[in-house]
């Protein structure tokens, strides 16, 4: 079922925000900043980004991405951040405090609230998440 | 609370933006979108006002939630009419347009289904809806790294505008 729908209908989420393409290229400015962060790996950031797409049920045409072996601690954070923020606690920031710069959490929580953007936009237009 | 120590440099991002200059980079391609969404929009302020704190009050950020837009204000969303957008919206007095926004936001939200069945044109659908995404976003950067008071005075500040 088409929650948003836009007529002529789109194929895709690039498609959609071309509607308004100041958007769309702000948007993908964003993600490009934040793919360039070195705080934290690509490989890391991936995992993170994929948690969301499942928990939002967004789907995407990028491939699953192989699993990261210190993404566990990040991803716990996102997938709260997704479910809800206020569930959030000091203790989950402060560990991963210890193990990431403070520049690294922010980025974190910054692609979090993009890529969950990205994907309840998907969901809405019900169109894949690709930009 | 704020749960990360502000950033070591005294920039004017970090006086203004606390935790986020410590990413400068995405903080400031953040204001660049964010500033051009409010600045250069399709849709007039009130009504993307009315999307924004709609987000507010789902999510349940104190500074979002208290905060006004001058140019929505500007362009007439009284305190009166942000009184109504709450769960009662669809009874409410509020302008057919504004309640149509409530809806295209909860449906980004996940809150319901479908959208109503009003007069937005293609791109205004699309602005509306990144609207209630990026301030969706936002909302839980701030709940989520404690920056955000739990409550505080309705405060009317300048609609965010592209950094120079």
């Amino acid at each position: 079922m088409t929650r948003l729908p836009i007529d002529p209908p789109v194929r895709t989420l690039a498609d959609a925000l071309a509607l308004r393409p100041e958007l769309l290229a702000g948007i993908r400015e964003l993600a490009a900043a934040l793919a360039a962060e070195p705080s934290l790996s690509p490989a890391l950031l991936a995992c993170c980004r994929a948690r969301v797409e499942t928990l939002v049920g967004a789907t995407s045409s990028r491939p699953a991405p192989p699993p990261a072996p210190d993404a566990e601690l990040a991803c716990e954070f996102v997938e709260q951040f997704v479910l809800d923020p206020h569930g959030i606690t000091d203790d989950l920031v402060a560990r991963l405090a210890a193990r990431h710069s403070s520049r690294a959490v922010v980025t974190l929580a910054q692609a979090a609230a993009l890529w969950e953007g990205i994907a309840r936009l998907a969901r809405a237009f019900d169109v894949p998440a690709d930009i | 609370m704020a749960r990360l120590p502000p950033p070591d440099s005294v920039t004017d991002d970090a006086r203004r933006y606390g935790l986020l200059a410590h990413a400068p980079g995405p903080l400031r391609a953040f204001l660049r979108l964010y500033g051009g969404l409010w600045q250069d929009g399709v849709v007039d302020q009130a009504t993307k006002e009315v999307v924004r704190l709609r987000n507010a009050r789902t999510t349940g950020c104190g500074y979002c939630r208290n905060v006004r837009f001058d140019g929505a204000r500007a362009a007439g969303l009284t305190e009166e009419s942000v009184a109504l957008i709450d769960d009662a919206w669809a009874t409410s007095t509020l302008p057919v347009r504004h309640k149509a926004a409530i809806a295209l936001t909860d449906v980004v939200l996940g809150r319901r289904d479908a959208a109503l069945d009003v007069p937005f044109a293609p791109a205004e659908v699309v602005e509306l809806a990144v609207t209630a995404a990026l301030c969706l976003g936002f909302s839980k950067i701030a709940v989520a790294l404690g920056t955000a008071p739990a409550d505080m005075p309705v405060t009317v500040v300048p609609s965010p505008a592209p950094p120079e």
